[in-house]
């Protein structure tokens, strides 16, 4: 048995983050071997080293013996690696064909459309998409048909090592991939599999590199493990963090927030009560309906139908504002593109949107809009010090503790905090956690916390909904909770718990 | 009425339309607007607004910004002024030099914007100004003069029935054409739609962004060449208007200005509408202090119209949109290969 790809002591950092720490592992040639990994487990860095878009900070690969360092991705091709990637790497404004056959197009300086279109014909139709025709822009077409594309995109390049980033992420059905899969198998085809469908994993794969944070937990057979072993690997026991248990309560106070069968773009049917007084937690993998929810309620994104209730009275939330009217705060994901005001003072960053308190008549006045910040940053544990700095100098987990100052000053009562303490240091977190504590101990305030960090989910929240194909799935009550059981619902391996009270 | 819809929000589609009602109460509002002079000589007002048009889309498709038109454009003015002397021989030169100028230009930009990753509207105002900086030193004060082979010489017929700036128009649609069916011309409008993807497709982005900015500037220059041929003479100062109109075309052409769409055939039309415009107005007995009003009123109406049709054209940005926020990727991607990211839809 020889091994199609062997990595050792691969590491990637992003200024402080580290995405990959001394990751090593061996895919034996002709095997389908699996990556698994929660949500920032560094998947998709690793993907993306591997396909030659990202180069490591340190370690090697080898690539069926040979050294392995790609340049760029069509350097990883000439190599025979290619990736189907998670984000679909489809360009909207092009043909079917033009996107199944870039970057190459045909020999000479000219695209040969109807050459193109009937080479693209027969590979379309060779793997089942014949449905699809080779003129139409890729724009226009359904989501799980992009996915499949992309895929077969990938595998016409004949490639020995494919690598297969979420694959069945955007597909209704995995029946046309096992079909592709069982198509193009070849003694000297390596997949790497990338998925947090264990199921999947079990039908396609015979080996399975575990990630976590960042580091590989163990490569393990399929068939010696159960999925039990796998989610524990998977979750860890996170460090440390979020170990303190909330009291019992379980929604006793007056609705805050009430959903009801809320429907968008990737929402489907989403129903449930915030109450007043309570830390609700949100658990879910990536794209789940859970990110377009909160967009919604914080009046960002629109919902094709559903009804929300502030405080029992029918609320129509079609803008920001509308939001923060009736006491809704949102914490957006992306701290960088819809968090903080780049080049604007931290103080700055946290007045303004309560400039009211800032200045008289219009104008703003330095020394109160100094004091009205204070107290807030207090409140979120933020040094004095930070506030005359530019917000682009601070860590991102002061940035994250000046947005919540935001909220605060804002006066907002219901807090949507979509993973905040992603990216952030353990004290931070604390931080944020002491302060939910606080902003519901009143039992007027509400927090509804989205986190990739089940173990946090589980040591702080009153209940956690589960999200999965854009639909509640699971209501477990907090202390109940534990990193597996919320994994097992997640990943839609179980239909337990499925009394979702309102 | 959706096709008509889908027509209007094609922008040279409707960019044409205007341009066929503008020309009709042209011609009704003067006698002589179909004789060979006059045609020729709308052909000459037309011809650098559609060549440095046609270079300015090629930069705007592929998602990128170039303001150094204006400077591209008095720079080859300048050359032409001062060094042509007066045999075709040395004018041929003076021509060659100038576009090489161009070229020398569009590459400092390429270099700057896609291998220092410099943004492009940073990168062409500076080379812009610097330009204007080099006219001024070439050529201190207005005046100069050109061998007769580029003016009257671009500003004639060939063999008294052919414009040569009809020539230069068609080799400019030629040129759009060649593009859009060749591998570069895709590559382009990969780029613009989103580069990250381009990236992932395999294609080498920044030698596609520095050949856009090289061929670009070489069009300028010709740009500039042709302009000269009707003013006859050089200025260093003049060309800020000239830039601005160019825009004008683009964006009444209904190229969309972020990149990924847009035709240089719709451009070209534009120029022809902005030219027309002028001619229309003139014969209309408008004075010419009007013009500009008029001229930025059509621009906005056009933008708008296209922009209305579009709302109602079924656009495949509404279908559907990938379950996964993209940028939420393992480990984050702070170095920002991403631009923006793409979150849930905003609407």
């Amino acid at each position: 048995m020889t091994t199609a790809l062997a990595l050792s002591g691969v590491s990637k950092r992003y200024g402080a983050t580290a995405a990959l720490t001394d990751v090593a592992f061996q895919v034996a040639e002709g095997s389908t071997h699996a990556i698994i990994g929660e949500n920032g487990a560094g998947k998709s860095t690793l993907i993306r080293a591997i396909a030659g878009l990202e180069t490591p900070d340190t370690g090697s690969m080898q690539l069926r013996g040979a050294d392995y360092r790609p340049a760029s991705l069509g350097d990883a091709r000439r190599r025979g690696v290619s990736t189907a990637f998670q984000d679909l790497s489809l360009l909207p404004n092009l043909t079917v064909a033009e996107n199944l056959f870039l970057p190459r197009l045909g020999s000479g300086p000219f695209v040969r459309r109807r050459a193109n279109a009937s080479a693209a014909g027969e590979l379309l139709e060779q793997y089942g998409l014949s449905h699809l025709r080779p003129t139409r822009e890729v724009v226009t077409l359904p989501l799980a048909d992009k996915q499949k594309l992309e895929i077969v995109r990938a595998v016409s390049h004949s490639p020995k090592l494919l690598l297969l980033d979420e694959p069945s992420a955007a597909l209704p059905d995995v029946e046309w991939l096992y079909r592709l899969l069982a198509q193009i198998r070849r003694p000297d085809l390596t997949v790497l599999y990338i998925s947090h469908r264990l199921n999947e994993i079990r039908d396609l794969c015979s080996s399975a590199t575990v990630l976590r944070n960042g580091r590989v937990v163990d490569t393990v057979q399929v068939t010696d493990v159960d999925d039990a072993v796998v989610f524990a690997m998977m979750g860890g026991a996170s460090e440390g963090h979020g170990a303190q248990r909330r009291s019992d309560r379980v929604a006793t106070g007056r609705p805050a927030i009430a959903v009801r069968n809320l429907h968008g773009h990737t929402v489907a049917d989403v129903t449930f009560t915030l109450h007043r007084g309570e830390i609700l937690g949100v658990a879910a993998l990536d794209g789940q309906g859970q990110a377009e929810t909160f967009r919604i309620l914080a009046g960002v994104a629109r919902a094709s139908e559903g009804t929300v209730e502030v405080d029992g009275r029918p609320a129509t939330i079609n803008a920001p504002r509308a939001a923060l009217r009736r006491g809704i705060s949102f914490v957006a994901e992306e701290r960088k593109t819809e968090g903080i005001l780049p080049g604007m003072s931290t103080m700055a960053n946290m007045t303004i949107g309560a400039l009211g308190k800032a200045g008289r008549g219009g104008l703003l006045q330095r020394r109160r809009e100094r004091s009205a910040s204070l107290g807030s940053a207090d409140q979120v544990d933020l040094s004095h010090r930070y506030l005359g700095m530019d917000i682009d100098a601070l860590s991102g987990g002061n940035q994250q503790k000046a947005i919540l100052a935001r909220s605060l000053m804002q006066g907002s009562k219901y807090l949507l905090l979509y993973d905040p303490s992603r990216g952030v240091d353990v004290g931070t977190k604390g931080t944020i956690y002491d302060l939910m504590e606080r902003l519901v101990s009143d039992g007027e305030g509400a927090v509804l916390w989205y986190s990739t960090d089940l173990a946090e989910l589980t040591g702080v929240c009153d209940r956690i909904l589960c999200f999965y194909k854009g639909k509640v799935i699971a209501e477990v009550p907090g202390r109940d909770s534990t990193v597996e059981s919320l994994l097992t619902a997640i990943t839609g391996h179980t239909e337990a718990q499925r009394d979702v009270s309102v | 009425m959706s096709a008509v819809r889908r027509a209007l929000s094609h922008g040279s589609v409707l960019a044409f339309l205007i341009l066929v009602v503008m020309y009709v109460v042209y011609m009704y509002s003067s006698i002589d607007v179909l004789t060979l002079g006059n045609a020729t000589d709308l052909l000459n007002n037309a011809a650098p607004l559609v060549i440095a048009a046609t270079g300015l889309t090629l930069v705007i498709v592929s998602g990128g910004f170039d303001l150094s038109i204006g400077g591209v454009v008095v720079l080859a003015n300048v050359i032409l002024a001062t060094h042509s002397g007066s045999t075709t021989g040395s004018g041929l030169v003076a021509v060659a030099v100038a576009l090489l100028a161009g070229m020398l230009v569009g590459a400092i930009n390429g270099v700057l914007i896609a291998y220092l990753r410099v943004q492009s509207i940073a990168a062409t105002l500076g080379t812009f100004i610097m330009c204007s900086g080099v006219a001024l030193v070439v050529m201190p004060s207005p005046g100069g003069s050109v061998p007769d082979f580029i003016s009257p010489g671009l500003n004639s017929t060939l063999g008294g029935r052919l414009p040569v700036a009809l020539l230069v128009i068609a080799g400019c649609v030629l040129t759009w054409i060649a593009i859009k069916r060749s591998r570069f011309g895709v590559y382009i409008f990969a780029l613009g739609s989103d580069e990250r993807s381009a990236v992932q497709s395999g294609i080498r982005t920044a030698n596609v962004k520095f050949r856009v900015y090289l061929f670009a500037g070489l069009l300028y220059a010709l740009s500039g060449v042709m302009l000269t041929a009707q003013t006859a003479s050089g200025d260093p100062n003049g060309s800020a208007l000239f830039m601005v109109l160019v825009f004008a075309a683009v964006a009444i052409g209904g190229s969309r200005f972020g990149g990924g769409h847009g035709s240089a055939l719709g451009s070209i039309i534009g120029a022809g509408v902005l030219v027309v415009l002028q001619k229309m107005l003139f014969a209309l007995g408008v004075s010419t202090f009007y013009t500009g009003i008029v001229q930025g009123a059509v621009l906005v109406l056009a933008v708008l119209i296209g922009l209305v049709s579009l709302s109602f054209a079924p656009s495949g940005d509404d279908l559907e949109q990938p379950p996964s926020t993209r940028g939420s990727n393992d480990g984050g991607d702070p170095v920002g290969t991403t631009t923006g990211g793409g979150h849930v839809h905003e609407r």
